[in-house]
C-alpha cells in the first residue's frame, strides 16, 4: 500500500445472512483526507464501517494504516456510568489501570469541552453532549481512522456547528475520516472525497476527489452527483 | 439527581395517604362484620390485644417466615441469574433456558408445596424455603432472560466494536444492564414467595406465620387468626415500600433526566 494512503477497501463484499448488503466496493482514503459516504437508507453505508472496523465478516481486501475507531449513530452510552466513565470505558475494558484510563478520558473530554460534564449521567446532558462523549470515546483509543456513523443525525443547529468545529479539530490533527452521512452540506464542509453507495447488493455508483474546489463548488457538486445517481437521472 | 421511589411516583404524602385510607376502610369494614358476625369475626381491638399478648410468639413466627423466604428467594436469585447468564452467552444453554422458562410458568404453587413437603418432610424448613424458591424463580428467570436480551441488542455492538473480552462485558455491561429488569421482577418475587411459603407452612409443622394461622383456624382462635393475618400484610407491605420500592428506585436512577 502507497505510504500516503490511510485506507484502502478492494472489492469488499459482506453478506448478512442470505442477503449480500456491499457487493464489491472498492476505493481508497489518503492520510489525513475525509471521505464522505453517501446513500439512500438501508443501502450498506453503516455495513461499509462495521467491516472496514472488522466487527462484520467480509470478502475483500481492508487494508488501513493505523487503528480505525467508530462512532455508532446512536450512541450507545451506557446509562449508568457518567460521562468521565463512558470515555474512559474502552480504555478500562482494554485493561488499562483505572487511573490512568481516567486521565487520557479527562485529556480527550477537555480537547471536546465536555470537562464540565465528566459526573453527569448521559440521560443529564443534552444530545450534542451525548454525540460528543461518543467521539470523545472513539478518539481515547488513539485511533487514526475515525470512523463516523450518522454524526449529524437528531442533533440541533448548535450542536451540528459544534460537532463540525469538533471535527475540524480531529482533522488538524492528522485523523483520517469516513463519514456516514445524509447532510450533503454538512459533508461539503469538510470532505476531500464522495462515494455514493447505490443498488442491491450495493456497489460504489460515483466517486469524486472534491481537493481544491470551493465550498460552494463542492456542494454543488455533490448535490448534481445524489440527484443524478440516485434518482437515476 | 432524584431517585425514584418506585414504578410509579406519588409525593410524600399521597403515597402515605392511600394506605390510610385503605386501613381506615379496612379497619372499619372488620368492624362492622365484627358487630354482624361477632361469634365467628373478633373485633379489630380483640385481635390487636391478642396480638400484644402473644408479641413474642407473632415475632418468632415472623422471623421464621422471613427467614424461609429469604432463604428460598436468595436460592432463585442466584439460580435464575447463572441460568439467565448461561443463556445470554450459550447458543446451545438458551434453547434449554427458554423451554425450562415455559415449563416452571406453568407448574403450580400447590404442587410445589406439595412436593416439597413429601421431598423433605412436614417438620423441615426446607419445604417452605423450596415452596418460597419455586415461586420465585420463574418471575425472576423470565426477567432475566428479557433483561439480557435487551442488554445484547442495545449493546451487542458496543461490545464488538470496542473489542471487548466476553468475561469483562458480562461483568461490567450486561450484568449493570439486567439489574433494573433483576430488581423490578424481585419486588413481585418476593411478594410471591413470602404469599405462597405460608401455605407450605399451613401444611408442615415447622412453625411461621402459616403454620400458625391453621393452627388458630383448628383451635378456633380467630383473634389469633385475624392478628396473624393483618400482621402477615403490614409486613409485605412494609418490605415493599421500605426497601423493594426504594431498591428499585435506586436501580434505575440513572435513568431519570
Amino acid at each position: 500500500m502507497d505510504g500516503r494512503v490511510a485506507l484502502l477497501v478492494e472489492n469488499l463484499r459482506v453478506r448478512l445472512g442470505s442477503k449480500e448488503v456491499l457487493g464489491g466496493v472498492s476505493f481508497e482514503v489518503e492520510r489525513g483526507e475525509t471521505i464522505v459516504v453517501l446513500g439512500p437508507n438501508g443501502v450498506g453505508k453503516s455495513t461499509l464501517l462495521k467491516a472496514i472496523h472488522g466487527i462484520v465478516p467480509y470478502e475483500g481486501r481492508v487494508k488501513a494504516a493505523g487503528n480505525t475507531s467508530m462512532i455508532p449513530q446512536s450512541d450507545m452510552l451506557l446509562p449508568w456510568l457518567t460521562i468521565e466513565r463512558n470515555i474512559a470505558l474502552p480504555l478500562i475494558a482494554s485493561g488499562l489501570p483505572e487511573k490512568e484510563a481516567v486521565e487520557k478520558a479527562r485529556i480527550v473530554a477537555k480537547r471536546l469541552g465536555l470537562t464540565e460534564y465528566l459526573d453527569y449521567y448521559p440521560k443529564q446532558v443534552s444530545g450534542g453532549t451525548r454525540r460528543k462523549t461518543s467521539i470523545a470515546r472513539a478518539l481515547a483509543v488513539n485511533a487514526s481512522i475515525l470512523l463516523l456513523d450518522e454524526p449529524f443525525t437528531g442533533l440541533d443547529i448548535n450542536a451540528v456547528m459544534e460537532l463540525q468545529r469538533i471535527l475540524w479539530e480531529i482533522k488538524k490533527s492528522g485523523a483520517t475520516l469516513v463519514l456516514v452521512s445524509h447532510q450533503i452540506a454538512e459533508a461539503a464542509e469538510i470532505a476531500e472525497k464522495a462515494l455514493i453507495l447505490k443498488g442491491r447488493p450495493a456497489r460504489v455508483a460515483w466517486l469524486a476527489d472534491l481537493k481544491g474546489l470551493r465550498y460552494e463548488e463542492r456542494i454543488s457538486i455533490l448535490r448534481d452527483a445524489v440527484w443524478k445517481t440516485l434518482s437515476g437521472r | 439527581m432524584e431517585a425514584a421511589s418506585g414504578a410509579t411516583r406519588y409525593s410524600g404524602f399521597s403515597g402515605v395517604a392511600g394506605y390510610i385510607v385503605i386501613g381506615i376502610t379496612g379497619l372499619t369494614a372488620w368492624w362492622l362484620l365484627s358487630r354482624a358476625y361477632p361469634l365467628i369475626v373478633p373485633s379489630p381491638l380483640e385481635s390487636i390485644s391478642y396480638l400484644a399478648e402473644n408479641a413474642g410468639l407473632a415475632a418468632r413466627d415472623m422471623a421464621n417466615t422471613l427467614v424461609n423466604t429469604v432463604l428460598g428467594f436468595t436460592a432463585a436469585l442466584i439460580l435464575a441469574v447463572a441460568l439467565g447468564g448461561a443463556a445470554a452467552f450459550s447458543g446451545r444453554a438458551k434453547p434449554v433456558v427458554d423451554s425450562l422458562n415455559v415449563v416452571v410458568q406453568s407448574v403450580s404453587a400447590l404442587v410445589w408445596a406439595i412436593a416439597f413437603l413429601l421431598v423433605f418432610g412436614f417438620t423441615s424448613r426446607l419445604s417452605s424455603v423450596g415452596v418460597a424458591a419455586a415461586t420465585a424463580f420463574p418471575i425472576i428467570l423470565s426477567a432475566v432472560l428479557k433483561g439480557f436480551e435487551v442488554a445484547r441488542s442495545e449493546y451487542g455492538e458496543l461490545i464488538a466494536m470496542f473489542r471487548i473480552r466476553p468475561r469483562w462485558a458480562f461483568t461490567h455491561i450486561l450484568i449493570p444492564a439486567v439489574v433494573p429488569f433483576l430488581v423490578a421482577s424481585s419486588r413481585s418475587a418476593l411478594g410471591a414467595a413470602l404469599r405462597i411459603s405460608v401455605v407450605a407452612e399451613a401444611f408442615g409443622g415447622f412453625g411461621g406465620v402459616g403454620y400458625r394461622l391453621f393452627q388458630f383456624y383448628e383451635l378456633h382462635v380467630y383473634e389469633g387468626f385475624l392478628a396473624w393475618s393483618l400482621l402477615l400484610v403490614v409486613l409485605m407491605v412494609a418490605l415493599d415500600r421500605l426497601v423493594l420500592a426504594r431498591l428499585e428506585g435506586w436501580s434505575r436512577r440513572w435513568m431519570e433526566g
